[in-house]
Order: C-alpha cells, then sequence, then structure tokens
C-alpha cells in the first residue's frame, strides 16, 4: 500500500514538473525562440503526452489488446480486402498504358498507380474509420468491455491505434505493390528519356513515389481519426458522408485560403459571409490537398523532406487533437 | 468485521430514456435497494420492467437520471470495481471470428492476466460451463445456448466478488440450466455475491436469497425469498379426486378451497397444521388422494402475477 501510495505521488509531482516545462516550451515556440517554433512545439507536445500518461495511468496492455483485436478483426471485413484487391488489380493495370513519349508513360505510370493507391487508402479509411466503433456499439460487444476494467479512453484509444496500424498495413501492401510495378517499368522509361535528352533521374523519382506514398499514408490516418471521431457521436452512415465531405474540401483548401485573405480594394465581388465561411472552412479543415503531391512530381517540381515532415506533422497533429476530442464525447455515450 | 458488508446500495436510482427530441421513457424510477454480500439477488420482473436498464446503470453503461449508487463501495461507473465483477448480458454477442479460447483470452488479458495462469483458467473454465469439446467453433457458428454459456465463462476469468447475470437460462437447455443453478449455487458457497436477472420465474425461486419484484420501472416489493412467499401462517392440503360430499364435510375446517384446476387438483387451505392434517385424514379416508400436505408457500409466480397484476388500475 506505502510503497503504491508514494510511487502515485512520485508519478504526480513529475507530472507536474514536465506540464510546467511543456508551458515554458510553448511560450518560447510561440516567441519563436532561435526560429525554433516546430521543435519547441513538437517537444512541447511529448513532454505533455507524457504528463499526461503519467496523471491517468492508462491501463497501456488493455490498450494495446484493443488496438491488436481491432486489426486482427478488421483484416478479415470482406469490404476491405475487397477494395485491396481492387488496388493491386489498378495498379497493374497502370503499367499497360502505352503512349507514344515515355515521359508521358512514366507519367502516367506515377499519376494511376499513386491516384489508386489514394482512393483505395481514402475508401478504407473512410469505411473501416467510420464502423469501427458502431460495429462494436450495433452488436453489443462493447457492453462486455466497458463491464472489464478497461476505461472509456482506454477503448477508444486502443481503437484508434488498431485503425492507425490496419490502415497503415493495407497502405505498405500497396505501396510494395506499386513499387514492384514501378521498378519493372521505370528503369526503361527512364532510359528511353534520357536518350532523347530529357533530364529524368530514377532515384529522385523512386524517393519521389516513396514520399508520396508515405503522405497518403499519414493522410489516411488523419481521414481515418475523423471518421472515428464523427462515429462517436453519430450514426456510422453519417461519420462515412462527413469524412468524404471533409476529405474533398480539404482539397479546397488554398481556394478557401484565397478567398479568406481576398482583399483587392477595386474588386467588391467577395460578401463577408462567404469570406468568414472561407476563412472557418480553412482554419478548421485539414488540409487534405497538401498531402497530395503528385502535381508537383509530374511537372518535376523539387519535393523536400521538410515538407514532408511538415504535412506528416500536420496530420498527426490533427490526429491527437480528435483522439482527444473522440475520448470526451465517448465518455457520454450510453449502451 | 464480522458485519455482513454491502454489494450494491442504490437510491432513488432513476434512469429516463430520452426518445428523440422531446419524448422520454421512465427504464427505472426511484430505485433504492440494498444487496448484501454472499447473497443470491433476483430481480424479476415482466419484459420492459427496467432490469437490464437497472443493471446497466449499475455497470456504468447508462448514466442515472437521478440518484445515486455504490457497487462494491465504489460509485457506479468508476473503473474501480469493474476488476472484481463479472457480467453476463442478456443475448450475449462477441467477436464473431474468434474461438472460446480466442475470446476468452482475449478478455483475460483485459484483466491482466497472461501466460500459463490464464490458459488454465480457460481450460477450467471451458470445462465447467460444459463447452470443451466444442472450443474450436467460432463463435458465429454457436447456438444461442453455447454463446450463453462462453458468456458465463467470460464473465467468471477474473474470479468475481460480484457477479450479474441478465437472463441467464434464457436459450439454455435443462441440463444447460441445471448446470448454470450449480455455478451460480457453487459461487454462493464460496462468499461470491450474485445479481440475477430474470423473468423465468422457475428457475429463480430455488435460487434466489432475495428477490425484488419491478413493474413498469418500479420496485413493487423486495425481501428474502422466504418472507415474499409465505404470505400467510397457513397451511394447505392438496389433493385430487374429492368428491362433493367430501368437500362439504372439510368445509368447516378449512379456510378456503380453490378448485378443482384442468387436472383436477383442488387445494384446501386450513388455518394451522391441526385442521390440516383433519382435512387430510378426512378426504383420504373418502378415497381421495392427496398430493401435498404443507404450509401455504405461495409460488414466487404467483406472488408476482398479484404484484404485476395489481397494479392494472393505475
Ligand atoms: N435505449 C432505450 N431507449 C429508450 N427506451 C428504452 C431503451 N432501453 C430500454 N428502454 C425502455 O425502458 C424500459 C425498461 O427496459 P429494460 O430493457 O430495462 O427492461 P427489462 O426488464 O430488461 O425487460 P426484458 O425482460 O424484456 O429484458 C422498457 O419500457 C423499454 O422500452
Ligand atoms: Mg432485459
Amino acid at each position: 500500500m506505502e510503497t503504491k501510495r508514494s510511487s502515485g505521488v512520485a508519478a504526480r509531482s513529475l507530472a507536474i514538473v514536465l506540464g510546467l516545462v511543456a508551458i515554458g516550451l510553448v511560450a518560447l515556440a510561440v516567441l519563436n525562440v532561435g526560429g525554433l517554433r516546430l521543435p519547441l512545439g513538437a517537444l512541447a507536445l511529448v513532454l505533455l503526452g507524457l504528463a499526461a500518461v503519467l496523471l491517468l495511468q492508462p491501463n497501456l496492455r488493455a490498450i494495446l489488446r484493443v488496438a491488436g483485436a481491432t486489426f486482427f478483426e478488421a483484416r478479415r471485413r470482406r469490404f476491405m480486402n475487397v477494395v485491396l484487391i481492387f488496388a493491386v488489380i489498378l495498379i497493374g493495370l497502370s503499367s499497360f498504358f502505352a503512349t507514344l513519349s515515355p515521359s508521358a508513360e512514366l507519367n502516367m505510370l506515377l499519376d494511376v498507380g499513386l491516384g489508386s493507391i489514394r482512393l483505395c487508402g481514402m475508401l478504407i479509411a473512410v469505411f473501416l474509420g467510420s464502423r469501427l466503433i458502431a460495429d462494436e456499439v450495433d452488436k453489443k460487444t462493447v457492453d462486455v468491455i466497458l463491464a472489464k476494467p478497461v476505461r472509456r479512453s482506454e477503448f477508444v484509444i486502443g481503437k484508434f491505434l488498431g485503425a492507425w496500424i490496419t490502415v497503415a498495413s493495407f497502405l505498405v501492401v500497396m505501396g510494395v505493390a506499386f513499387f514492384v510495378v514501378f521498378h519493372l517499368k521505370a528503369p526503361q522509361l527512364v532510359a528511353k528519356a534520357q536518350a532523347v535528352g530529357l533530364s529524368l533521374s530514377l532515384q529522385e523519382t523512386s524517393a519521389n513515389v516513396l514520399k508520396a506514398t508515405l503522405l497518403i499514408l499519414f493522410e489516411m490516418m488523419l481521414l481515418s481519426s475523423i471518421a472515428i471521431t464523427v462515429s462517436t457521436v453519430a450514426s456510422w452512415i453519417f461519420s462515412a458522408v462527413l469524412s468524404l465531405t471533409m476529405y474533398f474540401a480539404g482539397q479546397l483548401a488554398s481556394y478557401f485560403h484565397h478567398m479568406a485573405t481576398f482583399n483587392d480594394p477595386h474588386v467588391q465581388i467577395v460578401n463577408p459571409v462567404l469570406k468568414t465561411f472561407s476563412w472557418v472552412m480553412y482554419r478548421l479543415i485539414p488540409h487534405f490537398e497538401h498531402f497530395d503531391i503528385r502535381e508537383k512530381i509530374l511537372t518535376h517540381d523539387p519535393v523536400y523532406w521538410e515538407m514532408v515532415g511538415m504535412t506528416a506533422g500536420h496530420g498527426v497533429l490533427y490526429s491527437l487533437v480528435l483522439v482527444a476530442l473522440a475520448c470526451v464525447f465517448f465518455s457520454y455515450r450510453e449502451f | 468485521m464480522g458485519e455482513i458488508g454491502i454489494a450494491i446500495r442504490t437510491e432513488g436510482l432513476t434512469k429516463v430514456y430520452r426518445i428523440g427530441i422531446r419524448g422520454t421513457h421512465k427504464g427505472i424510477g426511484d430505485l433504492t435497494m440494498e444487496v448484501p454480500e454472499g447473497l443470491i439477488y433476483g430481480l424479476v420482473g415482466p419484459n420492459g420492467a427496467g432490469k437490464t436498464t437497472t443493471l446497466k446503470l449499475l455497470l456504468g453503461l447508462l448514466f442515472p437520471t437521478a440518484g445515486t449508487g455504490e457497487v462494491l463501495g465504489h460509485p457506479l461507473g468508476s473503473s474501480e470495481y469493474k476488476a472484481r465483477i463479472g457480467y453476463v448480458p442478456d443475448g450475449p454477442y462477441f467477436y464473431d471470428h474468434l474461438n472460446a479460447p480466442e475470446l476468452l483470452r482475449f478478455y483475460g488479458t483485459l484483466f491482466g492476466l497472461r501466460g500459463p495462469a490464464l490458459e488454465q483458467r480457460i481450460a477450467e473454465l471451458l470445462e465447467l460451463v460444459g463447452m470443451a469439446d466444442r472450443a474450436h467453433f467460432r463463435v458465429h457458428e454457436y447456438s444461442k445456448g453455447m454463446r450463453q454459456r462462453v458468456a458465463v465463462a467470460q464473465a467468471l476469468l477474473n474470479d468475481p466478488d460480484l457477479i450479474f447475470l441478465d437472463e441467464p437460462t434464457a436459450g439454455l437447455d435443462p441440463m444447460g440450466a441445471i448446470q448454470m443453478r450449480n455455478i451460480v449455487l457453487d459461487l454462493r458457497a464460496r462468499g461470491k455475491t450474485v445479481f440475477l436477472c430474470s423473468h423465468l420465474l422457475k428457475d429463480m425461486e430455488p435460487m434466489c436469497d432475495r428477490v425484488a419484484i419491478v413493474s413498469r420501472g418500479q420496485l413493487k416489493l423486495e425481501g428474502p425469498i422466504d418472507e415474499v412467499l409465505q404470505a400467510g401462517a397457513g397451511y394447505r392440503v392438496r389433493t385430487t379426486g374429492l368428491s362433493a360430499e367430501t368437500r362439504a364435510k372439510v368445509e368447516s375446517a378449512a379456510t378456503e378451497i380453490v378448485g378443482p384446476d384442468e387436472e383436477g387438483v383442488v387445494v384446501v387451505k386450513a388455518a394451522d397444521q391441526r385442521q390440516a392434517l383433519e382435512i387430510a385424514g378426512l378426504a383420504a379416508g373418502d378415497g381421495s388422494e392427496i398430493l401435498e400436505v404443507g404450509p401455504d408457500r405461495r409460488t414466487l409466480e404467483e406472488v408476482f402475477i398479484d404484484v404485476v397484476e395489481g397494479q392494472a388500475g393505475d
């Protein structure tokens, strides 16, 4: 008893210290000390996470078990496997487009291949995410779990983890399939293009494929997080529709940004309601647009790792906020 | 120390369901009760009486609209008592793609059980609920009764101090019902508390130490089973083949004569044992068959019908 209590006090004091340090870091990040806004912010977030873990002392094993069960259950869903097979077929087909110029053919391969991964990833993320918790509630399997020593938040976090693992594993399979197709086809195309004097590098294109696939992975983790979070308060159909809507609205992020900041004194066509709406949309909806770098790859714009990291970080942060929201929503649910 | 603890305590526990935007529907109203430790406590009532609602409130699956409660000394819904309870839901559902040992392994790890201890526990429990030979079946291949058995095994994983069972004998064959009763009686013998909800009164009567009858969301009657069933201190004689003359003869000693029912059984009630024996002697002398002489203890079903019908007017 004694040791348990004293370790509890130690954990709490440590959590408070970590929390205070994190607040300090947030202040430094806001002041942008040394131009280190992002690393400082990220470090603060990690410390806050640690503090939360120490304070709430979640049952990590229970979380992992729920995540594992979710993954194994998801892998058996027929819908998921149908989409996966469909994706692999599409990726295979992407190598059959023959056009006149080798560089156009290479672009076709990249466009169709990455596009298929993105489309199928989206379907998997939306439909898996919106059904995960809804199915547990419909089938009443959640009743038995919540009667066990598993907190509601632990259940929700486990579901998120399980969904992310599942989405990631499906994307890895699709990514590997595309990489195989790409490496069967691309070297000849690049060689032919180089022969006619185009400056194309196989290495750079391969790196771009990797970057694009990674970004799709983070994008779909974020999309599945949206679907899960909405499904904690609404039916799975509503959740699927809303996540898809947000996904497509997120493709228009720069349009909303443009509308929100449109400020030409000579033109007065933008009404204030539309402007505010655009601003809200721009601030609220994740910028899915930035996860799609196909355009950049096809037009040979450079894609920097920093940019990939920033975009992925945006996705992770947004997802973590959604996890917290979902935990709060779920704590009010009745079964 | 030495005092009997209270496993469950509720005070004015109320659940009003919200239906649509403005509609409401009472699930259970103003329920105040105490369940002592170490007993088999039966919550009985017709369909829609509020039994499952009460259970879900106690498990923290629903939040009370009003009132409070405690389970094993902790407030409702707290995760503190979850490690010490078991729950067998009504019409249980599980992950379809798992078989019974996989399912039990999953739930077992949620209790922090692991390794050989967990495997041994799983084997014991499958044996206990009579599923050892069908363990490899996947849950979606199970019959209702088989699922019910797995549900019981799942609820016993942590050797709970308090177990909640919602309609535990629903879907079980006669052997299954007997096994279930033995499991429940064994739990009590080991000092555990059992909280049963059911409308299967014939299964409940021989098991329960205390019963509460609820109807339309209201607690109607509560107490030790003997008090609930023993309405008066009278005696009764059950006979068949009672002729009209004999009936007239025993009338003076009887307080009430009921029947004959469709099987020809007549119940003659008497104020005390001496008169009951006198009636039995008279009837037997005239050639009637005596089925039973004993205290006039009503069945739970009779009490239940009285209580539930008694409110028909209100
Ligand atoms: N989710 C819900 N929303 C609205 N009303 C509900 C809900 N669940 C139960 N009710 C209502 O609450 C009342 C009590 O239901 P409850 O399920 O507790 O009954 P029960 O005693 O368990 O019945 P049964 O013997 O059929 O299992 C019923 O009138 C029912 O219609
Ligand atoms: Mg019920």
